[in-house]
C-alpha cells in the first residue's frame, strides 16, 4: 500500500482539532508509540505524528482528514498488546485514546456503566468494588491495559471459563467509522437483533474496522468469596482429563490453569518455592469464586476430590489471599522465570478443543526437539487457550534464531490446526501472526474477512498491515 | 512429646485502619490471616513431628473469628486447637496478652517445646513470646532460625499409647539464634519457649485433607474463668500500658524525581546520587574506613576517653548500692549493650536520649551494663556520653546474652532501686531481655520506639513508635506501673559528643550478690558464637545501606549490589522477595518479616517498595530508589527517585565512586577527620581522638 506524507499543512489541520498539547511530533517523545509488548527490534516502526485527541469530536475530525488525505490511522490504547496490533507499520498516524478516559455514567438501576475506551480496565473495577459490582470482561486485567486494547482483541484471560471473553459485557459503542461518521451502535440491551450484529464484528476487529470511542460495558455483581486449589498430578494427561469431569457436575471454576513439567520446575526454581513437585508431571491451579464462603469452600472442595479420585499426587487449597498469592505467583512467574533462563522469546497463545491438551505436548516436545528450542506450556486449560512459549536457548545465536522462529512456529500451528485448534485465542494476529492466516485459514473465510474490512474501509487506512494485508 | 504453637490472628497488614476513640485496631471488615512469622512456627513443630514424633496444638487468643487461624493451623497438620477469647480480653497490651496465654499453656500442662513467631506483623513487638516464658518462668530463646532436638532414649514403661503421641522426650534442644554479631548456639534443658525466624523452615500450604480435618475438628475455646483469671484484672482494664494517641505520619517524602530514560537522564541521575553521598559525607567516610566496620569500635579505644578516666577521682571506686543511693531523684535507666568489639553504638544513642529525658525530669541517668568485667574505659565512655552513673553487673556468667540469667540480676536491682524509667535499645538482645523482664516485674513495656517525651504536668514518659507496618504512629504511656519500660529504635538518635570532664561513679556488682545464689544454674548454656559467617549482614548497625530487590532478575545479578556496597563502604540489604527467592540470605532481609533499619542512607534497587519493606525503611534519613517502574510504591517515600534501569545504572555508579576513591588517594592516609564533614560527628570526633593518642 502507498499512503500520502504528513505535511505541515496536515499537521495544523490536526493541532486545529485537538489543541498543540496533543499533537506530538518530537521523535524522543513519540518513539514509546513505535512499538508494543513484541520485540521492538522485529517490529517496530516510529509514527509520523502521534494525536491524543480529548474528545469523540475530535477523533471522528482526524479520522476525516486522514481518509481524505489518505495517511494511515493506528488506533492505540495502552500499548502492551502482544501481537503488534498498535504499531504504525506504514507510519502516518497514531491515535492514542490515553485521554479519552471519563466514566459517562454509571447506571445502577441497568448494572452498566458508559465509559470511554481509554480508561485503565483496572480502573472501573476500582470505581464500582464499593458497590458490590464488577466488570468481568478482562478480570485477569494488567494495572496497564486499557478497555479499547481489551475490545481491539477482544480479550480473554484466565477467567473466561466461568465469565467469558470481552466481547459477552460490551453491549454498546460508540464508532468512529473509517470515513470518520460517528455513530451509536448496540445499547443498553440484553437482546438486539436489529439487523446484524456489529458490535461483536467491531470487538476483536484489531482496530481496522474504525475507533471504538466509548462503550456500554455490563457489571456484574462481585463474588466476594473464592478458594484457590492448586492440584499436582502425574501427568498432563490425568491433570486434563479432570477437566471436563469437573465440569460435567456443573461445577464451574472461574480459573482452571495449567502448568507442565516445565513451567512448574522453572518457576517454583524461580520463585524458590518448595512444593514437592518432584513427581508431579504437571498442575491445575482452580479457582472457585462465588457470593456465599462455604458454599464456595464446599465446591472447592467437591472439585478437589474428584481431581483426587482421578489420580491426584495432592491438593493443595488456599482460601486467604496471602496463601492464594502464593499459589498464584508459580503460575504468573513462568514468564518471567522463562525471561531470565532466556528473554528472547515467542509468546503465544494457541487455542484447542480442550480435550486436545494432553495431545499437544508431545507435539511440543517433537518442536523443541527438532529445532534445539524449549517450549513451555502453560495456560488456560479451562478453555483450551494456551502459552506455549519458544524460548530460544541461551547459547543459540540470534541468526540461527531467526531462521528458526517462523520454521518451530509453522510447527506449531501445524500440529494445532491438525488437533483442531486456531493460532490463537486471546492476543489477536496483529503483526505478528498475519504472514501465517493465509496457510491456516480457509481462502474463502480470508476472502470474506477481506471483503468486509473493504466495504468498511475503502481507503484501507485504518489500521492497515495488521490481521492480513489486502494485496495477498 | 507434646508442642505448643502460639499463633496470632493478623489483619493483612495493607489494609489496616484503627479505631481513633480507642487507639486500637478495626479488625472488622479486613481480611485476616495467621501472621506470617508464625507459619514458621507451625512448619517447624510439623517438621519436628514427622522426625521425631509429636503432637502438636496451636494456641491463640483473639476474637472468636480467631478460630479461622486455628483452623488454618489445623489444615496445615496441627493436631488440636485452642481459642483463648473472652470480651474481657479484648484491648490487652503484650503483658496482659502473655499473661492470657501463659495461663493457657499452665492449664495445657504437659508440654516440652513452646514455638511461636519472632513477632507479630501487626502490633510488630516481638514482645509477646519472651513474656509468656517470663510468666511461666521457662527458658526463653528467640530468633531462633534452626533447632535441633536431642532425644531421651524411651524407658521401659512406654505405653503404646504414649509412644503413638509421645515418641520422643526432648533430653535437650540445641538452637542458633540470629544476633547483629552472627548466630549464637545455644542449648536449652526443656520445657522452653522458642520464637523463630524466617530462615527455620518454609512453610508448607493446607491440603485439602487438612482442610477436611480441620473443619471436623473441634476447637477448645477457654474464657477468663476456665483460666481462673479475674476479668477485671484482664484486657485493657489489666493492661500496663495505654495508647493515648494515634496519628498518621507523613510518607510521601516528594523527593526529587529524575527519569533516566535515556543517556543524559542516567549521567543526571547518577550525578545526583553522588551529589547526595557527597552532602551526606559518605564519600570520604568510605575511603576512610575500608568497609562495613561497625561504627562502636571508635569508642572502645578512645584513648582520649581513658585519659580522661585517669584524671577522674571516682573511677575505680566502687560504692555499694545502698551508699551510693541518692533517694531524692528519681532515677532513669538506660541498659547499656556490649558487643566483641566494645560498647554498642546504640548504647550510646539511647544515652542521648535519655540524658534528654531526664534532665527533663531532673533524674539522675544510670547505665547499667551486664557483662563478664566492665573495663574502666568503658565506663568512662558512658560517663562521657552522659551518664550520671554507671552500675556494671559483673560476672563470668555474664559475659554472653541468657534471658532469664540477665533478668534474674536486674529484676532484683530493679526491685531495690526502683527506677522510674528503664530503656534498651530494641537489639535482639533489648527486645528478649526486656519482655521477659517487664512480665517479671509486672510494668509496661513498649517496644521499638522512634521518639520519647516527658508529659508534661504528669512527668510521665510518652512513648512513640510506629505499628501496623508504620501505618500509624502510636503515643503509650504506662501511668500507673514502674518502671515505664521502652525499648528504642537503634539509629533514631545521634549520640552525644563526649565531654571528658564529666564525671560519674561506677558501681560494680556481682551478680552473686544481686542473685543471692552460690552455683546459679541454668537450663541454657552457650555452646558457641557463630561470627564472621559469610553472606551475614548486621542491617541494623548500617550506616549505609544497599538494598536489591525483584527487580535484579536473579541471584548473580546481586553482585552488582554486592560490589556497590562495598565501594560504598555499606551494608547488603533485600527485599523480601529477592530472599524468598533464595538470591540471598535472610539476614540480609529488610521489611517488616526481616529488619527494620534507621541508616544514614538507604538505596534500593529492583524495589518496588510493598509496604512490609516500607515499613523496615521508614525512619531511614536518607531514602535513594532506583526502578523502572515510575509507578513502583518505593518512589514516593524516596528522597531521590531515579526511575530508571538499575542494570544501567548500579555498573556506571560503582565505577564512578571507584574512580573517585583512587582518584583522592594522595588525600587518603591523612583524611582522619580534618574534612570529615559535619555528618557524622561523633565518629569524626573519636577518629580524631584516635590519632591524636597514636
Amino acid at each position: 500500500m502507498t499512503y500520502n506524507h504528513i505535511d505541515k499543512q496536515i499537521i495544523g489541520e490536526l493541532i486545529r482539532i485537538a489543541g498543540e498539547r496533543n499533537v506530538l511530533l518530537d521523535p524522543s517523545r513519540i518513539e514509546t508509540f513505535s512499538h508494543d509488548e513484541t520485540s521492538k527490534e522485529e517490529y517496530g516502526h516510529m509514527p509520523d505524528v502521534v494525536v491524543t485527541p480529548q474528545s469523540t469530536t475530535a477523533v471522528s475530525e482526524i479520522v476525516r482528514l486522514a481518509n481524505r488525505a489518505r495517511i494511515p490511522v493506528t488506533p492505540r490504547g495502552a500499548g502492551s498488546g502482544l501481537s503488534g496490533g498498535a504499531i504504525p507499520v506504514y507510519g502516518g498516524i497514531v491515535l492514542s485514546l490515553e485521554k479519552m478516559n471519563h466514566v459517562r455514567e454509571i447506571d445502577y438501576d441497568n448494572l452498566t456503566m458508559t465509559v470511554e475506551t481509554g480508561i485503565v480496565t483496572n480502573e472501573i473495577n476500582n470505581l464500582v468494588r464499593d458497590r458490590g459490582l464488577f466488570y468481568a470482561g478482562y478480570p485477569m486485567s494488567l494495572e496497564t491495559c486499557t478497555l479499547g486494547g481489551n475490545i481491539a482483541e477482544n480479550a480473554g484471560g484466565g477467567k473466561a471459563i466461568k465469565y467469558g471473553v470481552t466481547s459477552r459485557y460490551i453491549l454498546g459503542l460508540e464508532f468512529v467509522t473509517p470515513a470518520g461518521e460517528v455513530v451509536w451502535l448496540g445499547g443498553k440491551l440484553a437482546k438486539d437483533v436489529t439487523g446484524y450484529d456489529l458490535v461483536h464484528l467491531i470487538v476483536g476487529s484489531e482496530g481496522t474496522l474504525g475507533i471504538a470511542t466509548a462503550a456500554i460495558i455490563k457489571l456484574i455483581g462481585l463474588p466476594a468469596a473464592k478458594s484457590d486449589l492448586l492440584v499436582l498430578f502425574r501427568s498432563p494427561q490425568e491433570a486434563i482429563s479432570c477437566v471436563p469431569v469437573i465440569l460435567s457436575k456443573g461445577l464451574i471454576p472461574t480459573a482452571i490453569e495449567f502448568m507442565d513439567r516445565r513451567s512448574v520446575e522453572t518457576s517454583c526454581a524461580y520463585l524458590n518455592e518448595n512444593l514437592p513437585y518432584a513427581e508431579c508431571g504437571a498442575m491445575l491451579l482452580i479457582e472457585m469464586d462465588g457470593r456465599n464462603p462455604a458454599l464456595v469452600e464446599s465446591e472447592a472442595e467437591a472439585v478437589g476430590d474428584l481431581c483426587m479420585e482421578r489420580g491426584a499426587i495432592e491438593v493443595y487449597v488456599a482460601d486467604n489471599r496471602t496463601t492464594q498469592e502464593r499459589l498464584w505467583a508459580i503460575r504468573r512467574n513462568v514468564a518471567e522465570a522463562f525471561k531470565v533462563y532466556c528473554p528472547i522469546q515467542s509468546l503465544e497463545d494457541i487455542v484447542v478443543p480442550p480435550a486436545a491438551i494432553p495431545a499437544v505436548i508431545p507435539e511440543l516436545d517433537r518442536i523443541s526437539g527438532q529445532f534445539g528450542i524449549t517450549i513451555p506450556c502453560y495456560g488456560h486449560a479451562g478453555d483450551g487457550n494456551l502459552h506455549a512459549t519458544l524460548v530460544k536457548d541461551p547459547n543459540m545465536p540470534m541468526e540461527d534464531w531467526h531462521r528458526i522462529e517462523p520454521l518451530s512456529l509453522a510447527a506449531l500451528y501445524e500440529a494445532i490446526t491438525k488437533l483442531g485448534g486456531k493460532i490463537s485465542g486471546e492476543h489477536g494476529i496483529g503483526l505478528k501472526r498475519k504472514d501465517f492466516m493465509k496457510k491456516f485459514m480457509s481462502p474463502t473465510e480470508l476472502e470474506l474477512l477481506k471483503t468486509i474490512k473493504r466495504a468498511w474501509d475503502p481507503n484501507l487506512i485504518m489500521n492497515p498491515g495488521k490481521i492480513f494485508d489486502m494485496e495477498d | 512429646m507434646h508442642i505448643l504453637v502460639l499463633i496470632k490472628q493478623v489483619p493483612e497488614t495493607d489494609k489496616v485502619k484503627m479505631d481513633p476513640e480507642t487507639g486500637t485496631m478495626v479488625r472488622s471488615g479486613l481480611e485476616s490471616i495467621i501472621n506470617p512469622l508464625d507459619l514458621y512456627a507451625i512448619e517447624e513443630a510439623l517438621v519436628l513431628k514427622e522426625k521425631l514424633g509429636a503432637r502438636v496444638t496451636a494456641l491463640s487468643m483473639g476474637p472468636p473469628d480467631a478460630e479461622r487461624a486455628l483452623r488454618e493451623s489445623l489444615s496445615m497438620g496441627c493436631d488440636g486447637a485452642i481459642l483463648l477469647t473472652d470480651r474481657a480480653f479484648a484491648g490487652s497490651d503484650t503483658w496482659a496478652t502473655s499473661r492470657v496465654l501463659a495461663e493457657a499453656v499452665r492449664r495445657v500442662g504437659d508440654v516440652d517445646l513452646i514455638l511461636a513467631g519472632e513477632r507479630a506483623t501487626d502490633g510488630d513487638t516481638g514482645q509477646v513470646g519472651p513474656a509468656v516464658a517470663a510468666w511461666l518462668d521457662l527458658p526463653v530463646l528467640t530468633y531462633v532460625s534452626s533447632l535441633e532436638i536431642e532425644a531421651a532414649p524411651l524407658s521401659d514403661t512406654t505405653t503404646a499409647d504414649s509412644v503413638f503421641l509421645h515418641k520422643t522426650t526432648p533430653a535437650a534442644i540445641r538452637v542458633r539464634r540470629l544476633t547483629e554479631e552472627g548466630y549464637q548456639v545455644l542449648e536449652a534443658a526443656p520445657p522452653c519457649l522458642v520464637t523463630v525466624v524466617k530462615e527455620i523452615a518454609s512453610p508448607r500450604l493446607p491440603t485439602l485433607r487438612g482442610k477436611k480435618f480441620a473443619r471436623s475438628e473441634e476447637i477448645a475455646r477457654w474464657g477468663a474463668s476456665d483460666l481462673g483469671l479475674d476479668p477485671a484484672t484482664t484486657g485493657l482494664i489489666g493492661s500496663p500500658t495505654r495508647v493515648t494517641k494515634i496519628f498518621y505520619p507523613k510518607v510521601a517524602r516528594n523527593g526529587l524525581r529524575i527519569v533516566a530514560a535515556d543517556e543524559a537522564g542516567i549521567e543526571k541521575a547518577i550525578d545526583h546520587i553522588l551529589a547526595l553521598f557527597e552532602k551526606k559525607g559518605i564519600l570520604d567516610k568510605a575511603t576512610v574506613e575500608d568497609g562495613a566496620s561497625t561504627p562502636s569500635s571508635p569508642f572502645a579505644t578512645s584513648s582520649a576517653l581513658s585519659s580522661a578516666l585517669e584524671r577522674s577521682p571516682i573511677a575505680g571506686g566502687a560504692p555499694s548500692p545502698d551508699t551510693a543511693a541518692a533517694p531524692a531523684k528519681p532515677e532513669f535507666w538506660i541498659l547499656a549493650e556490649r558487643r566483641s568489639s566494645g560498647l554498642d553504638i546504640a548504647s550510646f544513642e539511647l544515652l542521648a536520649r535519655a540524658r534528654a529525658l531526664a534532665d527533663n525530669r531532673g533524674a539522675l541517668l544510670a547505665a547499667v551494663v551486664l557483662t563478664s568485667a566492665l573495663s574502666e574505659k568503658d565506663a568512662g565512655a558512658l560517663i562521657a556520653h552522659g551518664a550520671d552513673r554507671v552500675v556494671a553487673i559483673e560476672s563470668p556468667l555474664l559475659g554472653n546474652f541468657i534471658c532469664e540469667r540477665w533478668v534474674e540480676a536486674l529484676a532484683n536491682l530493679v526491685r531495690a532501686r526502683n527506677p522510674e524509667v528503664f530503656l534498651a535499645a530494641a537489639t535482639t538482645t533489648g527486645r528478649t531481655l526486656m519482655p521477659y523482664l517487664a512480665a517479671k516485674l509486672g510494668t509496661g513495656l513498649t517496644a521499638d520506639c522512634t521518639e520519647l517525651a516527658i508529659e508534661e504536668g504528669t512527668g510521665l514518659l510518652l512513648q512513640t513508635r510506629p505499628a501496623i507496618g508504620g501505618n500509624i504512629m502510636a503515643t503509650i504511656k504506662t501511668a500507673r506501673h514502674k518502671p515505664q519500660m521502652a525499648t528504642v529504635r537503634p539509629h533514631s538518635m545521634q549520640p552525644l559528643s563526649p565531654d571528658p570532664e564529666r564525671r560519674g561513679a561506677v558501681i560494680r556488682l556481682s551478680y552473686e550478690s544481686l542473685t543471692k545464689k552460690d552455683t546459679p544454674r541454668s537450663p541454657v548454656q552457650v555452646l558457641s558464637m557463630e561470627s564472621n559467617i559469610k553472606d551475614f549482614e548486621n542491617l541494623e548497625g548500617a550506616r549505609i545501606v544497599v538494598s536489591g530487590g525483584r527487580g535484579l532478575k536473579k541471584a548473580d545479578n546481586f553482585k552488582l549490589i554486592r560490589e556497590l556496597a562495598h565501594s560504598l563502604g555499606a551494608v547488603v540489604g533485600a527485599s523480601r522477595e529477592a530472599v524468598d527467592r533464595g538470591w540471598i540470605s535472610y539476614s540480609h532481609q529488610v521489611g517488616l518479616s526481616g529488619k527494620t533499619i534507621s541508616p544514614e542512607i538507604y538505596l534500593g534497587a529492583g524495589i518496588s517498595g510493598a509496604i512490609q519493606h516500607l515499613a523496615g525503611i521508614r525512619t531511614a534519613r536518607t531514602i535513594i530508589s532506583i526502578n523502572t517502574d515510575p509507578d513502583a510504591p518505593i518512589h514516593a517515600v524516596a528522597d531521590l527517585a531515579i526511575v530508571g534501569d538499575l542494570f544501567e545504572i548500579l555498573p556506571r555508579l560503582t565505577a564512578r565512586l571507584r574512580q573517585r576513591s583512587t582518584g583522592a588517594a594522595p588525600h587518603e592516609p591523612s583524611i582522619l577527620s580534618s574534612d570529615t564533614p559535619a555528618a557524622a560527628p561523633h565518629v569524626a570526633e573519636n577518629r580524631a581522638d584516635t590519632s591524636k593518642g597514636a
